[in-house]
């Protein structure tokens, strides 16, 4: 009961803002974690693990890619936590997801100086493979289609809070800027795309017309 | 709230959902065995970290004075032995010993010359152009001071 009271917990969504003995618990993990404990690692792991590939594989579309792209991320973590480097005390989870957005950044880029010149099909052939029939898929594939429309800055935030279930409060500090703005870019970017679902729906009903 | 505005906040409220829906999805599709490879991955690095001292927690802050005391007394008493070691080493020092020791043994020769005959005339003064030169500053090499204890 337990067991999938939790695992019901964490996949119900986002979330709650701000819970205190989540962060407290995060921070002695992260401790125990920076002095060579294995147990305290893994849990952290098992924590932020699928939420890194999650955000990885929601822009660079590859399972396998948002597989190294998470990788990466955690090796850099383990690296800067043993070496002492690490400095946000009480700030972990905004420090995981900004090193895994700057390492999505990377990986975007590299894959765009590979398809300079190409057709792009690469990638838009790896969507198709990926969209599967059904009426299901075709609703997600219409969301994932009006999520890569936004703008960098819109995307950033929708992707860190649905896929990363990172807090508003965490993305703030992520991203330097107040709670406030980060709320009100997220109330923007979900505006934009019931516009964009909207706009495909009407597109649609003109075809079957 | 008007009936525009409350029809907006449900569509929204409808991609929120959906765009959660999707989170899932993908957070679903990783690997099973993502958190091992991960592991498995980062394994030497922490394994690398230093183990923090379990003392320090548990004695606290006597634990913290002593050990800055002990630092404290260490340092002093190197401090100490290179001051010392600085003043012995001193060349002219040196020097003072090494003609002391040779006076003491010129009187050992010259009983022992007394009694059972052995050095000579050459040996001697060889000896004596040593303590000359190092009563004088000036550096004997290793041979000649071997050359110059072997004449004794």
């Amino acid at each position: 009961m337990g067991s999938s009271g939790r695992a019901r917990r964490q996949d119900a969504g986002p979330p709650a803002e701000g819970g205190p003995q989540d962060a407290e618990g995060c921070e002695r993990l992260v401790r125990l974690a920076s002095r060579g404990d294995q147990d305290a690692w893994r849990a952290l792991v098992e924590l932020y693990g699928r939420r890194v590939f999650a955000l990885a594989k929601s822009r660079v579309r590859r399972a396998d890619v948002a597989e190294e792209v998470t990788q990466s991320v955690f090796l850099t973590v383990a690296t800067k936590l043993t070496e002492g480097s690490y400095e946000e005390r009480g700030r972990f989870e905004s420090w995981l997801f900004r090193v895994a957005m700057n390492r999505v950044r990377d990986e975007i880029r590299r894959a765009r100086r590979r398809h300079e010149g190409e057709d792009n099909g690469t990638i838009s052939r790896v969507v198709a493979d990926e969209r599967t029939a059904g009426p299901e898929r075709w609703e997600t594939d219409r969301l994932r289609s009006a999520i890569e429309e936004l703008g960098d800055a819109d995307r950033e935030v929708i992707e860190l809070r649905h896929h990363g279930q990172v807090a508003f409060k965490e993305i703030a500090a992520m991203l330097d800027e107040p709670v406030g703005t980060v709320l009100a870019r997220h109330h923007r970017a979900l505006g934009k795309l019931r516009a964009i679902l909207e706009r495909d729906e009407a597109s649609l009903g003109k075809h079957d017309g | 709230m008007d009936e525009t505005r409350m029809n907006e906040s449900h569509e929204e409220q409808q991609v929120v959902l959906a765009l959660d829906a999707l989170g899932r999805e993908e957070r679903a599709s990783a690997p099973h065995d993502l958190p091992d490879q991960v592991v498995l991955a980062t394994r030497g690095v922490i394994d690398s970290a230093t183990p923090a001292p379990i003392a320090m927690p548990v004695a606290g802050r006597w634990a913290r004075v002593g050990l800055g005391l002990a630092a404290a007394v260490v340092v002093a008493s190197a401090a100490w032995l290179t001051l010392g070691s600085l003043r012995a080493g001193s060349p002219i020092e040196a020097d003072v010993v090494l003609v002391s020791t040779l006076d003491e043994d010129i009187e050992t020769w010259e009983l022992l010359d007394g009694s059972l005959g052995v050095g000579g005339d050459s040996e001697f003064a060889l000896l004596a152009e040593a303590i000359d030169g190092a009563s004088a500053g000036i550096d004997l090499s290793a041979d000649e001071m071997f050359e110059a204890s072997g004449a004794l």
